[in-house]
């Protein structure tokens, strides 16, 4: 998974791409979005599409390959302005076997780019 | 400790390239390959990343990158001046305040504000960084702690 996800955005470094003692990207963690959106929102989150507005991590610790992880997921925040919808998703992720926070993650989208653009037009 | 040139105001940046179709696409893909993690590429539903069609029916003139790629890009610039302390303490915010298009040139920047030292000779480097096209427009802006151990 590490390795594909950072071949895809050229991070050719050897602890990503290597085979033993691997560290995860902590830019993974827009993935587990994804996920937590897939799973709260079976049919989409649509109809209009999503744009990605901000990312914000902070890296407490190291995440390596092998790792148990545990990811849960929190709307801080749902509020409008200048015609679009935003949405602040925060994210903590966890090794399993020691409860050891690893990435805390402030995501923000705006929430339907399309329904934006023509309120505000 | 020996590395690269801390003095506030310094400056690193990546080789240019341009945001291609492909670029955009790899991460389109990369997102149900890695859920499915079987080896083997997976595809999506059109995105405003990799559809043109779809993009327009959004009110985009065309595909746009994803903001992570640039997060990514710019992650690496790090990674490539500081080395795994990147991926082990710190933080990276990024906000997206312009479309990538097709093609854009595009340059990962990040100039050091400030660097700290405590008592068990760690440093924090205080970044600011940012993505910007060969115009030197800025697509992408934000900052970063690294976090160099001493060890």
């Amino acid at each position: 998974m590490v390795r594909e996800y950072c071949h895809a955005v050229e991070l050719h470094h050897e602890m990503f791409q290597g085979v033993e003692g691997q560290i995860m990207p902590p830019t993974l963690i827009h993935l587990d979005k994804l996920r937590l959106y897939r799973h709260a929102c079976p049919l989409g989150t649509g109809p209009t599409a999503r744009i990605h507005y901000e990312y914000d991590a902070e890296i407490l610790g190291a995440v390596f390959v092998g790792d148990h992880l545990s990811v849960k997921g929190l709307i801080r925040e749902r509020y409008t302005k200048k015609g679009r919808e935003y949405v602040v998703l925060e994210m903590e992720l966890s090794r399993v076997k020691t409860g050891e926070l690893l990435i805390r993650y402030t995501d923000r989208v705006i929430l339907a780019f399309r329904g934006a653009s023509e309120k505000a037009a | 400790m020996s590395g690269p040139n801390l003095e506030p105001g310094t400056e690193f940046r990546s080789r240019p390239r341009p945001m291609t179709r492909e670029r955009m696409r790899w991460y389109v893909d990369a997102q149900p390959t890695v859920a499915a993690d079987n080896g083997r590429i997976q595809t999506q539903e059109p995105t405003i990343h990799d559809d043109d069609d779809y993009a327009k029916s959004q009110g985009l003139p065309g595909i746009i990158a994803d903001g992570m790629v640039s997060t990514n890009w710019i992650m690496g610039l790090l990674i490539d001046v500081f080395g795994e302390d990147v991926a082990r303490r710190g933080r990276l915010k990024t906000k997206y305040i312009a479309p990538i298009y097709e093609n854009q040139v595009i340059i990962a920047s990040a100039k050091v504000i400030s660097v700290t030292q405590d008592a068990a000779n760690n440093r924090t480097v205080s970044l600011e960084v940012w993505c910007e096209d060969d115009s030197q427009k800025k697509v992408t802006v934000g900052e970063a702690v690294v976090v160099r151990s001493a060890a």
